[in-house]
């Protein structure tokens, strides 16, 4: 009993964070599923898919009904990313992966010092027409194909790419750009989930608690989103993203963070 | 902020019912994947009921009819709950299309398809 609990609390915490900042949870769920309950890395995985799903369609749920996600744009770039994904999952095995994960390391400081910069669109939360105002679309189409390609290589979700890229490179106001995110993200997931639902990796005694904790997070994230100030959420986002950077410079090194931890 | 793509009235309502329709789809399959996932999971903990752990998706595990019903409900959320932003997808199609945004229909369409092939060929993880 307690364990489907602890399970459901840490979907919840996932659910909520992932919500906020329009990243799947990925980085809070599969180490804490490895670590603490060990799930075998492999199945952690498959299960925070679900969960990235779970994430995406109960905050985006919200966020298209208030406006305050672009679903046009998410559309166009969703096609970009998933293209961009497909095309890394073939090129993975022929690209210097190690040297991949040191760049996307180094990367993030910069991006994230950007990221924490004040904007002319800091307080904008709502979409009012049908789409938002965005600058350098072709360049953001690129970008959104390097950051499904990016995801594929370094196997992290899109979200700690999508974000800035709309924010920094295409002019989206940071809370648009996470609710957008959210929108996005529960796509590519779900046809992942279904290739490890085949392969018989999920753990449904895992699966099922953590999922139903993210839905009730995701959604709680949601309500509370119009409330976060922009600049905790940037602040909060910059420091999932030095987590994500630190990880990957550790496993372009060939270090194991988490067995350290 | 400003619209991008300003439109007349008509078809700026049937855009936002679109929105409203996509937003419908995303909370209507979340609730019911909840639904089939909460049910399994309290039957699953009242009558000491395990979820099978891995093995293959169709793989129930011999036992009472009670085990494959908890085990099949859970595993029809999770089917559920991976085909809800695939619908959505799917959904957008049509209503982009009735709202006379054709270009938006078209990325609805090149996003289905390339889901189908990724899953086809197993591309994406």
């Amino acid at each position: 009993m307690l364990i489907p609990l602890l399970l459901f609390a840490t979907g919840m915490g996932a659910g909520t964070l992932g919500a906020l900042l329009g990243v799947g949870g990925g980085i809070v769920l599969v180490p804490v599923l490895s670590l603490f309950f060990g799930v075998p890395l492999q199945h952690a995985v498959a299960v925070s898919l679900a969960c990235v799903i779970a994430t995406s369609s109960g905050a985006a749920a919200a966020y298209v009904r208030d406006h305050r996600c672009d679903v046009r744009l998410g559309m166009q770039l969703e096609l970009f990313t998933v293209a961009g994904a497909i095309a890394g999952a073939f090129l993975a095995p022929h690209l210097p992966k190690a040297a991949i994960q040191i760049l996307f390391g180094l990367m993030v400081i910069p991006v994230a010092r950007s990221l924490l910069k004040p904007t002319p669109t800091e307080d904008v939360a709502r979409i009012e027409g049908r789409t938002v105002e965005v600058r350098n679309l072709p360049l953001g189409y690129a970008a959104s194909f390097g950051a499904g390609t990016m995801s594929a290589v370094l196997g992290i979700g899109g979200g700690p790419i999508k974000v800035p890229v709309m924010t920094l490179l295409m002019g989206v106001p940071f809370k648009v750009a996470t609710a957008t995110s959210n929108f996005m993200i529960g796509v590519t997931a779900a046809a992942s989930v279904f290739v490890y639902l085949s392969r018989g990796a999920l753990d449904l005694g895992v699966a099922v608690p953590t999922v139903l904790g993210v839905i009730a997070g995701a959604t709680l994230g949601a309500r509370l989103m119009p409330h976060v100030p922009t600049r905790l959420l940037k602040k909060i986002f910059a420091v999932v993203l030095g987590v994500v950077g630190a990880q990957m410079l550790a496993k372009g090194f060939g270090v194991d963070l988490w067995s350290i931890l | 902020m400003s619209d991008v793509n300003p439109q007349p009235a008509t078809a700026a309502a049937a855009s936002d019912a679109g929105d409203q329709a996509l937003a419908l789809i995303l909370r209507g399959g979340l609730f019911l994947a909840a639904g089939l996932l909460g049910a399994a999971l309290a039957a699953s903990l009242l009558f000491r009921i395990p979820l099978v752990g891995t093995g293959g998706f169709f793989a129930i595990p011999p036992g009472s009819g009670m085990d494959e019903a908890v085990n099949v409900a859970a595993r029809l959320g999770i089917v559920l709950l991976g085909l809800t932003p695939v619908a959505r997808v799917a959904l957008s199609v049509p209503l982009f299309a009735r709202a006379g945004e054709k270009s938006q229909a078209l990325f609805g369409l090149g996003v289905l398809i390339l889901l189908v092939l990724s899953m086809l060929l197993g591309a994406v993880e």
